[in-house]
């Protein structure tokens, strides 16, 4: 495969699909064969957009030669999704969550090790350059062992007034499975899989069972001794942009980050910005994360070394959000 | 080398969560923007760089007499959109923005688009952006870089040519592309014959955000010497003296966008970057 252009399907036109397509149709080593989407306007626009052939449901691409898949619809359609493009032997990123059930994720886990096809999830955040040098700095223990850790994610986007879609009813809706997997998968990213999780706090604030904002706390003792403290919500009305920010306590200092810059106080205190990193992408749109996550992918599926440490990690997340979901407080 | 003044501060965008709120809370009203604006009229600077949004039209029009920039809008404004997506979802914005061209212009742009011919309803769109801009001072229209680089990622550069040529004839002004991949873009746009309009790029010595690279940066400006290149973001992390370093492995850059909300940063960064053009 190393000499010839991946051939990728995308699956699903939403909002996401417009920040992963160009990327695609953008990648030396990547062509994008098709776009499915079932809704008739957005179809119509991606198809005029993208220049690509878009189609209407899965049925009408079973003449499609690919190799890769881009999942990106809703989370209830993952599994099955993800299952059968598996089981026909194509490579797989689907965006985050993995599932809604961390049964689910296992079985496509290990049906992906079965079947030697690469499997991924995006989590985006952890392919930022600013986190990589949190992980970084926590790996190497550059300030010391860490003991404690707040991930915070907050943003303004859910209120009274917020149209109806599959974010606001059922298993997968609310804060917990949007904002909520992103913050879980960085303390896992940073500290490992967590022993234990307690959910502290749950409210539903606009709707019965959905919900919008919850704290949580996550012991990685299995693998650093760290006790991590979660906090999530998109309904705060003093966030002017969603963001998530890290803090991060050793013995002796205090590390912050809040995607732009990272600040250490205490014995030592330094203060840089990701200014200072290297975030030289092949190619730019939104963030470096988004071309550092496809590349990461895609470098995987030309290699035929199918690196699965993406997708244990979300199937831990998936673990920890189901956790969180059922604890009756 | 002409000064462009930019507006990251009045919007708070590309600066820390802390840090971005403060600027918002110091710009809260359209006279707090204006008077920014003034002191920067008053130090020499005569080119106003701005993305389209309400408050710093409204700072415009309070300045305009006393202050008369070349202005240099740029559209679309992102965070209008996203909100727009978030509020209605992808297909329900889109339903959003055709109906506010109304039903017989929209008829009209729609059926030229159905047969590939996109220009009436670029025109449509950019008009539209620019309602309040008093249009005898604007001197360039720009794309910026999240529109700019989604259409060149996304192979489409027959769109770029689109808004060269809206912007030149229906506008009269001269077409700014925004980019974060320069070299990409300057080959598709100059390489291929649109040489009339100028591309605003991110060039400093820490390399942030000059992909793929510093040097492919400069090499790019080198091969596209004659061209006009705005160089931004100049003074990340910048001393002054390595700023001037940093121009000077670029000598045939054409301007230097920089935005600042010190009445003191306004005229030290002016006084550097004239001294240096002379």
């Amino acid at each position: 495969m190393s000499n010839e252009s991946i051939k990728c399907l995308v699956v699903g036109g939403g909002r996401i699909a417009l920040s992963h397509i160009p990327h695609l149709i953008d990648h030396i080593s990547v062509d994008v064969v098709g776009i499915v989407e079932p809704n008739f306007l957005l179809r119509f626009v991606l198809g005029r957009l993208f220049k690509v052939k878009v189609y209407r449901s899965l049925d009408s691409t079973r003449h499609i030669d690919f190799d890769a898949t881009f999942i990106l619809t809703p989370p209830m359609t993952h599994f099955s999704l993800a299952k059968q493009f598996i089981e026909r032997g194509k490579h797989v990123f689907v965006e985050k969550p993995m599932t809604l059930d961390a049964l689910n994720s296992a079985e496509l886990l290990r049906l992906a090790r079965d079947y030697k096809v690469q499997f991924f999830c995006g989590y985006v955040y952890r392919h930022h350059p600013l986190f990589k040098e949190v992980k970084r700095i926590v790996s190497e223990q550059v300030f010391g062992s860490p003991t404690t850790c707040e991930i915070s994610m907050r943003g303004n986007v859910v209120t009274s007034n917020s149209p109806v879609t599959w974010r606001s009813f059922g298993k997968g809706s609310g804060c917990l499975f949007d904002y909520g997997c992103h913050v879980i998968d960085l303390s896992i990213f940073l500290f490992g899989e967590p022993e234990s999780v307690t959910c502290l706090s749950k409210d539903e604030l606009y709707q019965p069972g959905v919900i919008d904002r919850f704290s949580a706390k996550l012991d990685h003792s299995t693998y650093c001794d760290v006790q991590s403290s979660i906090i999530c919500d998109w309904s705060d009305e003093h966030v002017r942009k969603a963001g998530i920010a890290i803090e991060i306590k050793t013995q002796d200092h205090c590390i912050r980050s809040d995607g732009q810059t990272i600040t250490v106080s205490g014995d030592t205190c330094v203060s840089y910005s990701i200014k200072e990193l290297d975030t030289d992408v092949a190619f730019y749109l939104r963030g470096e994360e988004f071309q550092n996550q496809i590349e990461e992918f895609f470098l995987s599926v030309v290699n035929g070394k199918a690196d699965y440490s993406n997708a244990e990690d979300a199937v831990s997340v998936d673990e920890t959000l189901s956790k969180i979901y059922e604890q009756v407080l | 080398m002409k000064i462009y003044f930019g507006d990251n501060q009045f919007l708070g965008v590309n600066h820390s969560a802390g840090k971005g709120d403060d600027y918002l809370s110091k710009y809260e009203t359209a006279e707090d923007v204006a008077g920014t604006l003034r002191g920067a009229w008053e130090v020499g600077i005569r080119d106003f760089a701005f993305t389209v949004n309400a408050k710093t039209i409204k700072a415009i029009n309070l300045v305009k007499t006393d202050c008369p920039f070349n202005l240099h809008p740029s559209l679309p404004y992102a965070h209008r959109i996203n909100d727009l997506v978030l509020d209605k979802g992808l297909a329900g914005a889109i339903l959003f923005k055709i109906r506010e061209f109304g039903f017989f212009n929209l008829f009209n742009a729609g059926l030229a688009a159905l047969l590939n011919k996109n220009r009436k309803i670029l025109k449509l769109l950019v008009l539209s952006e620019l309602d309040g801009i008093p249009m005898e001072n604007v001197r360039s229209i720009g794309l910026l870089n999240i529109a700019t680089d989604f259409i060149l990622g996304s192979k489409r550069r027959d769109l770029l040519e689109d808004f060269y040529f809206v912007v030149a004839k229906d506008f009269n002004c001269k077409p700014i592309f925004y980019t974060m991949n320069f070299g990409k873009l300057a080959d598709s746009i100059w390489g291929e014959g649109l040489l009339d309009c100028a591309i605003v790029f991110n060039y400093n010595k820490n390399s942030f955000r000059t992909n793929p690279s510093l040097n492919c940066v400069r090499e790019a400006v080198e091969r596209y010497r004659e061209r006009e290149t705005i160089a931004m973001s100049l003074f990340s992390g910048s001393q002054a003296q390595e700023v001037c370093d940093v121009l000077a492995e670029i000598p045939s850059i054409s301007g230097v966008l920089f935005g600042s909300s010190s009445r003191e940063n306004i005229k030290s960064n002016y006084m550097l970057l004239d001294s240096y053009r002379n």
